[in-house]
């Protein structure tokens, strides 16, 4: 096994994809900085216009801004406000930063919760963990390895690896970004609340991309994974889970409390935050580790029951 | 005492949805032999390859390998390289970084192991070129080299000579006739062109429609394809006591009234007149020969599919 994880891990260092998921993560972290700082600007210039000072509440409700994928998603939105999240990628203008120092912690920390890194993580881990069977090299190795299961638990550690990298490119980025576009506004805000949120969330998007991993392994399609994750992350199968819940409530009346969407981790991402119960996190970590548990199990059986194509 | 074959299938059949792409094939493979699986496109050859080096399972029927059942030889097929279909390599790195992925994945950590296998393909002087820049045959034999890693005992081989020019051919070939000779590797490679194999095979299996209708060893296929006279006689016994007298020794008794005599083709005249003499009757003589392609068509039927 540890033979394997090396080997994964080795491919995941040489592979291209991962330096351009670097390098995009990167970039779109620098871009969000910049549409943050803009944001903030344009905000204050319009309460100065107004004649109000700066650093007083605005009645007014938050401008958010998305990474374009939000938009003219009403019903979602209006939906999900009254679980009391908003899903789809969205970073938004916290207003008691207008006027005020900037929070690293609290940018990180919603641009994460706005599942930015999620789509990301649908993106990349398809077109590593597919490209063993897509370049045939599996037929290399399959027939050599005496249990063939191990080939796809292999691959989880190494979405983990891809999905650190991941983070660890965007923080730094939106760290470096963040204070170039706020100038002497940026506060490093770290405290062990804000690590112990990072961390979670790490452990949240890596199980996501074993959940991406398995979608890959099942259907063997780097372009049905990268679509569903996608749709998955930007909330577009909302409307399916709204309906299964109704399904679920007719069928099991006494199940009204029950919400499907509490079970997903893109609802574990965009809860998780810094103010989080120690309850709550208890329970997004059991959700973390059954999807990681589950894909392994599924990955392995599929390895060892089908042909190697 | 039945032989020890190095690989064996018994009655292996693969069957998708109503199709049997394999047909209850029975191979036997002997250790040290380069054994030739020969069959049209589509003709099944690849999925036997598949099922012998452990990438799909047969539907029904076994093989053994190395002595020991497919079930129970998860360790032995670690000794079984495997190069099927096209070469499975990352474009994106070079010959020596596929290599290397290989060589963790099998846990061999020998220095100077992955220089040795380029040497043995001749690529040691690929350096940091991408493998998406090499040409086929520099990807087939890097194909080979993957498949050499963990220096296996037996090697499979899927059309390793397709679409290479005879340059690539040659090089493909060299390198596992030096393999069989030098390292004592048994080969199991497969091919639809007859005379290329023939240049090298030690054995050969004919497969037709996913049945093997024939195995054969290089002296049988040649016997069996090299020009002779074929002598029809009704008294085969006496005819070889007159054939013996003219000084020939070369020939063979194929059936109770044929005989095939593989010298002095030229003399089938004085032959004749010998048996006349000696009162045995010649029911017909003539030079006859079929080229190894010929061969092969018409075990399979031709033209025809």
């Amino acid at each position: 096994m540890m033979r394997l994880i090396k080997m994964e891990l080795y491919r995941l260092i040489h592979t291209v994809s991962t330096r351009v998921m670097i390098v995009v993560a990167a970039g779109v972290a620098v871009l969000m900085s910049f549409v943050l700082s803009v944001d903030l600007e344009t905000m204050e210039e319009e309460l100065r216009a107004s004649g109000q000072e700066t650093g007083i509440e605005s009645q007014e409700p938050a401008e958010s801004f998305a990474s374009g994928f939000s938009d003219g998603w009403a019903s979602v939105g209006e939906e999900s406000a009254e679980e009391g999240f908003t899903w789809g990628i969205t970073a938004s203008v916290d207003e008691s930063q207008i006027g005020s120092d900037i929070g690293m912690g609290d940018i990180l920390m919603s641009e994460l919760g706005g599942c930015l890194l999620v789509v990301f993580v649908a993106i990349f881990v398809p077109l590593f963990v597919n490209a063993e069977q897509k370049r045939g090299y599996i037929k290399n190795i399959a027939g050599q390895i005496p249990r063939r299961e191990m080939l796809a638990l292999s691959k989880l550690p190494a979405v983990a690896v891809q999905v650190f990298f991941l983070f660890t490119a965007y923080s730094i980025a939106s760290l470096v970004s963040s204070a170039i576009f706020f100038r002497g506004r940026l506060a490093l805000d770290f405290t062990g609340a804000l690590f112990r949120t990072l961390c979670m969330q790490y452990v949240l998007h890596a199980a996501w991309g074993c959940l991406i991993a398995l979608l890959t392994i099942v259907t063997r399609s780097t372009a049905f994974a990268m679509t569903t994750g996608i749709l998955l992350a930007s909330g577009l199968v909302e409307m399916l889970m709204i309906y299964l819940n109704r399904v679920i409530h007719v069928l099991l009346p006494s199940s009204e409390q029950f919400n499907l969407m509490h079970y997903t981790l893109n609802y574990a991402v965009e809860a998780m935050t810094a103010q989080s119960t120690m309850r709550q996190i208890g329970g997004f970590l059991t959700l973390a580790l059954i999807y990681i548990a589950a894909s392994a199990v599924i990955a392995g059986i599929v390895y060892r029951k089908r042909d190697v194509r | 005492m039945e032989k020890e074959w190095l690989l064996e299938t018994r009655q292996m059949t693969k069957q998708y949805g109503k199709h049997k792409a394999v047909d209850r094939v029975n191979l036997h493979v002997t250790q040290g032999a380069i054994y030739g699986l020969i069959g049209r496109n589509g003709a099944g050859k690849t999925t036997i390859l598949r099922m012998i080096s452990g990438l799909a399972s047969p539907t029904q029927g076994d093989y053994t390998i190395f002595g020991k059942a497919s079930g129970q030889a998860a360790m032995e097929r670690t000794r079984v390289g495997a190069l099927i279909e096209e070469p499975g390599i990352y474009p994106d790195m070079t010959a020596r970084q596929n290599l290397k992925v290989k060589c963790l994945a099998m846990g061999v950590r020998r220095e100077g192991y992955i220089e040795e296998l380029l040497q043995t393909v001749g690529l040691a002087d690929t350096g940091k070129k991408k493998a998406r820049n090499f040409s086929l045959g520099m990807r087939q034999r890097l194909g080979i080299a993957l498949a050499l890693v963990g220096d296996p005992d037996l090697l499979i081989l899927d059309e390793p000579i397709n679409g290479l020019d005879p340059q690539g051919f040659v090089e493909v070939r060299e390198t596992m006739m030096k393999l069989n000779k030098e390292k004592h590797i048994t080969i199991v490679i497969s091919s639809h062109i007859l005379e290329e194999l023939s240049k090298f095979a030690t054995h050969y299996g004919i497969i037709h429609n996913g049945a093997l209708l024939e195995e054969l060893t290089r002296e049988e296929l040649l016997e069996k394809c090299c020009e002779r006279i074929e002598l029809k006689t009704n008294d085969t016994g006496r005819a070889c006591t007159v054939i013996e007298t003219l000084g020939i020794r070369n020939y063979q008794v194929k059936d109770e009234y044929t005989i095939h005599i593989f010298e002095r083709l030229e003399d089938s005249g004085d032959i004749t007149m010998a048996l006349a003499k000696a009162d045995v009757k010649v029911l017909g003589i003539a030079v006859n020969s079929e080229s190894l392609e010929e061969y092969f068509l018409n075990l399979t039927g031709g033209g025809r599919s």
